[in-house]
């Protein structure tokens, strides 16, 4: 079971990087959906530029999203930091709440067209699930273990960095995998405001009634969707099997 | 030593712990008896300092608690919790090896303690080092709790009801073990017990609290013969005092001149055993041996009367 599922994974990567790499190798199968004298491959720019340029969009926004909802979560789970949890909480919520599409609508006349607007939705929408996960985490740490923490010697931060983030790391990849998969598809929608993501193919695509351009785009979006979402699923299942889940 | 000093623990409206003060010799078990609420667990908490006082003072070996931070006071002392308090996420070797990493111990001496005190819990280093908390039994992962709390060294070991999550059989063996160990290394033992079995079992001295209130602080004969209060009566149990009363001493302690027949008993076990033993086996008397000679005899008379009401 488990052989067959490493093979497809590894098969989806190859996949992947060859779609990427090498799209010209696929024209005959994206050449299906297009209509006479439209071209099959994507031909307004390299796709692997804009794959990469599209999964730096998404790591900065995560990355900025899980310090401050991580460090958000820390703040309010200390003795001095209670009074701050529903503050917290309520700005988490708005930023999910919020449509992206509202927020680029929002933030192109604060910063202008390019890749801000979409860095700032992203940036919001991937706040509420890591800290969400992350305040579960923390607060699911045994009292036993976190009183043994104490009685031993250590100090607050010696408690923090080695006993509850480790421990809660299992719940804290499980809240940076739903914003990073979220947030991979979401970025498409970034083209609109002309941020450099793969939305610009199927945005292309749309606009010259090419379907084969919408199913390359989509295609490629999806499957890093796919590979991330399982190595994040990967990575929490060692760490529950390494403490005993 | 510690010197409890007019101690006093306020939450909100209730007294958890209400003017006590004893001292606690070195080198000695202090078992701290009483039903849940009663303080106990509070009071020792309080000396190290997971709770703060209200007021009153704790001296170690003549020093204010509250004069170096708390953190460090702790890596002074060993602490041992029901339930074990394992770092699930580390293994045991890192686990036992806490306090010395904390404490800045080179890498080399760290492991080098880890491994003598697996090898002193029994848990052969080499199968043991790598494993992780939740592969152990239950029994196994309260030793590496002891273990991990004397890592360090220290001269005071507080125990909150470390063997109370224990099946009986287990139970007894920590019991034993941490007796040899306290014996080995003279530590200075504070053991939060609702046990009076496991308190009578280890303590060289008995503090049984109620309500905050330290009702009666004594050595066990004493606290079995002479209760202070009608509690304290009750919880030692009026109907097997007696035999609580013979469990304190061992048979080496009270031989007679004689001879007697059948299997010999060792002068290491306690005058309960020994009672119910002649009392299996039909015998009025036993011969004693110690280290295989024989050394003297028990009758059934004889401990009849050290088992009377002194």
């Amino acid at each position: 079971m488990i052989r067959t599922g490493t093979m497809l994974r590894l098969l989806a990567l190859a996949l992947l990087v060859w779609l990427v790499l090498q799209p010209s190798a696929f024209a005959a199968f994206f050449g299906l959906f297009t209509r006479p004298g439209q071209p099959a491959i994507y031909n307004q720019g390299s796709l692997l530029s804009i794959t990469l340029s599209h999964l730096l969009i998404v790591l900065v926004a995560i990355a900025a999203s899980a310090f401050l909802a991580v460090s958000l979560a820390i703040l309010v789970t200390r003795r001095f930091g209670t009074d701050f949890l529903p503050v917290s909480r309520a700005v988490a919520n708005i930023g999910q709440t919020f449509p992206p599409v509202a927020v680029l609508a929002l933030c192109v006349p604060l910063f202008g067209f390019g890749t801000t607007p979409t860095l700032v939705a992203l940036f919001l929408y991937g706040l509420l699930p890591i800290f969400e996960n992350t305040l579960a985490g923390l607060s699911s740490v045994p009292p036993t273990v976190t009183e043994a923490a104490k009685g031993m010697g250590m100090t607050p931060l010696q408690r923090l960095m080695h006993v509850e983030l480790p421990l809660s790391l299992p719940l804290i990849l499980a809240g940076l995998r739903l914003s990073t998969t979220i947030a991979l598809s979401t970025a498409t929608i970034g083209s609109t405001v002309a941020a450099r993501t793969l939305g610009e193919v199927i945005i292309a695509g749309l606009q010259a009634g090419n379907t084969a351009f919408v199913v390359q785009g989509g295609l490629i979006v999806g499957l890093m969707a796919l590979l991330i979402h399982d190595g994040f699923v990967a990575l929490e299942r060692w760490q529950q099997a390494r403490i005993g889940r | 030593m510690i010197e409890i000093d007019n101690i006093v623990k306020s939450f909100r409206d209730a007294r958890a712990v209400d003017q006590v003060s004893m001292v606690i010799e070195p080198h000695t078990i202090c078992a701290l008896v009483g039903t849940s609420g009663s303080g106990k667990t509070t009071l020792l908490r309080m000396i190290n300092r997971l709770v703060q006082p209200t007021s009153g003072q704790i001296r170690v070996d003549g020093k204010d608690v509250l004069n170096a931070p708390a953190y460090e006071l702790r890596r002074q002392m060993g602490y041992v919790i029901q339930g074990h308090g394992l770092f699930p996420h580390w293994t045991i070797a890192q686990n036992v090896g806490t306090v010395p990493s904390l404490l800045g111990w080179s890498r080399a001496d760290t492991d080098r303690r880890v491994d003598e005190l697996l090898e002193l819990f029994q848990l052969n280093p080499a199968t043991y080092r790598h494993r992780m908390p939740h592969q152990l039994s239950g029994g196994q992962r309260q030793r590496v709790g002891v273990a991990r709390a004397l890592a360090a060294k220290p001269n005071i070991l507080l125990m909150d009801e470390p063997f109370g999550a224990l099946d009986p059989v287990t139970r007894k063996k920590a019991q034993e073990e941490l007796r040899i160990i306290q014996q080995k290394f003279g530590t200075t033992i504070v053991l939060v017990t609702h046990d009076m079995e496991e308190a009578i079992e280890l303590g060289d001295r008995i503090a049984v609290m109620d309500k905050g209130h330290l009702l009666q602080h004594a050595k066990p004969a004493e606290i079995i013969a002479a209760p202070a209060t009608e509690f304290v009566r009750e919880l030692v149990g009026t109907t097997d005092r007696a035999f609580r009363l013979l469990s304190l001493a061992p048979v080496g302690d009270h031989l007679e001149a004689g001879t007697a027949e059948g299997e010999p008993l060792d002068a290491s076990c306690t005058l309960r055993t020994a009672y119910s033993e002649l009392l299996w086996s039909g015998r009025r008397a036993a011969p004693v041996t110690r280290d295989g000679q024989v050394i003297g005899i028990v009758t059934l008379e004889g401990l009849g009367r050290l088992a009377a009401r002194p």
